[in-house]
């Protein structure tokens, strides 16, 4: 490689000169021969006005905002790639089969794509009983819901009639109509009343978490982690609650202890509350 | 029936427990940003294009030499980074990844004859321009061509420093090339600049 030279600064080195990017005696040598050379002041003016010619953009991009055209792209590729075949399996094998469970299993522009057969399985989930098939275009009600699947042996299964002590827990969620709801929680109550939290996470005594965000617009958008506990023989109570406003563990368990039979709607207006029912196998 | 008591499940991460509107994305990492968009908040991906959108539209118009196709490219470059979530390992470089999909969109283009044609037919005059003004798009346009003259390598280098705003190492990292070729390929693209846009 030609070496750059100092003491006559060709343009690299004028250029390195302008960039600060000369070591102190180099440095010193170019701007002797720029005391000496109008012609090298006049190169490296000519170097200082490129460079800020470069920079220079008139603000022409300040007011673009690509938001809306990209978001509509993702909504529009999620529509187009949806199936109603059962790819829905294939985010939570790839889940188990990472180590302890820890990452996704799947992008939300795949997940976006199990639209479809987030409500062609819905009726195999006999245990879902707010029924939603029935209610109004703009109820939420009828966008929002969970599903939950029974996770035996690394083999996950639609959440059915029983769980075996051991199962682990996945949740994805919905979230789709013309007003989607912000923010979720999930929890179960077992036979003996304890309130078991699996979203959030609630593990450290003296804090006080609140529900998860949600994405707007997600078709079975999976929940990361893999739940397990020992929950007692007997029926567990899953609830999930939307709302449009983040509620938090405590402000629950308090509603719970005073009132087992919370109306969850009537404590925060706009909510959806979907309730799973499952018995945990002695 | 009686009062419920609590009891604490095992779970592994807490992820979201600060995750409550989309005003606190604004102090995240990107790498933060990456990893709850991909657990399905898309706040957290918006945030992502608001934060990059306009470095990434300036350096596709100084690369491509017209504005006109800059947004397609960032588009594209954040649909891309949007399906490839699940894939992003985070290892604080998320600007350079973002780049380096940016600066492929821009190499596609160049190759593309359609693309080309359309960047001419979206050419930026306007009819109402000043003396000033069109001296300046002249000037520019002058640049513009002189970018086009650089070698692929060149060119990037160049863009992504002046345009994109990018340090050595962050352009190193996009490039893949160890931080003193990229000073070495800046000085040289600029000696080259010059000698086009100012000879003699």
């Amino acid at each position: 490689m030609k070496p750059i030279r100092w003491d006559t600064p060709e343009p690299q080195a004028l250029a390195a000169f302008l960039e600060g990017e000369l070591a102190a005696p180099k440095a010193a040598a170019v701007q002797r021969r720029l005391a000496e050379s109008s012609d090298a002041r006049r190169q490296l003016e000519q170097l200082r006005g490129i460079r800020a010619a470069l920079s220079s953009f008139d603000h022409e991009f300040d007011d673009v905002d690509l938001l809306p055209s990209i978001r509509a792209q993702i909504r529009e590729q999620a529509r187009v790639r949806a199936r109603p075949a059962r790819p829905l399996e294939g985010w939570i094998e790839r889940f188990l089969r990472r180590p302890a469970g820890l990452v996704f299993a799947t992008g939300a522009l795949t997940v976006a794509a199990c639209l479809g057969f987030a409500f062609a399985t819905r009726h195999h989930s006999t245990d879902e009983v707010r029924a939603k098939a029935g209610r109004e275009a703009t109820d939420p009600a009828r966008w929002a819901g969970v599903q939950a699947y029974r996770v035996r042996a690394g083999k996950p299964e639609h959440l059915g009639e029983t769980l075996a002590p051991g199962d682990g827990l996945l949740f994805s969620y919905t979230n789709l109509g013309q007003a989607p709801l912000s923010h979720l929680m999930i929890f179960g109550v077992d036979a003996r009343g304890e309130v078991h939290w699996f979203h959030p996470a609630y593990e450290r005594e003296g804090s006080n978490p609140g529900s998860i965000a949600i994405a707007e617009g997600a078709a079975e958008a999976p929940l990361a982690e893999l739940v397990q506990d020992d929950f007692p023989a007997g029926p567990l109570t899953i609830h999930a609650l939307f709302s449009n406003r983040p509620v938090q563990v405590l402000e629950v368990e308090d509603w719970l202890k005073r009132e087992p039979k919370t109306n969850w709607g009537e404590r925060i207006p706009g909510s959806v509350d979907q309730v799973l029912s499952t018995r945990i196998e002695p | 029936m009686r009062a419920p008591s609590i009891s604490r499940p095992r779970q592994q991460e807490d992820k979201e427990e600060d995750v409550r509107d989309s005003t606190q994305f604004a102090r995240r990492s990107d790498d933060e940003l990456m990893k709850l968009a991909r657990e399905g908040v898309d706040s957290a991906f918006d945030e992502l294009v608001r934060r990059y959108q306009v470095e990434l539209l300036r350096v596709a118009a100084r690369h491509l030499g017209s504005s006109a196709l800059a947004p397609d490219l960032a588009q594209n470059t954040f649909l891309q980074v949007y399906g490839a979530l699940d894939r992003y390992e985070a290892r604080g470089t998320f600007r350079a990844y973002l780049h380096r999909i940016l600066l492929n969109q821009c190499k596609m283009a160049h190759r593309s004859a359609k693309i080309s044609l359309r960047a001419l037919q979206h050419s930026e005059f306007s009819p109402g321009a000043d003396e000033p003004q069109i001296l300046e798009r002249e000037k520019r346009r002058d640049l513009e061509r002189a970018l086009n003259c650089l070698s692929e390598k060149l060119r990037c280098v160049v863009v992504l420093r002046y345009c994109g705003d990018l340090d050595y190492e962050e352009i190193a990292q996009t490039l893949a090339v160890p931080v003193g070729t990229v000073k070495r390929r800046l000085f040289d693209a600029m000696a080259k600049l010059r000698e086009i846009v100012e000879p003699g």
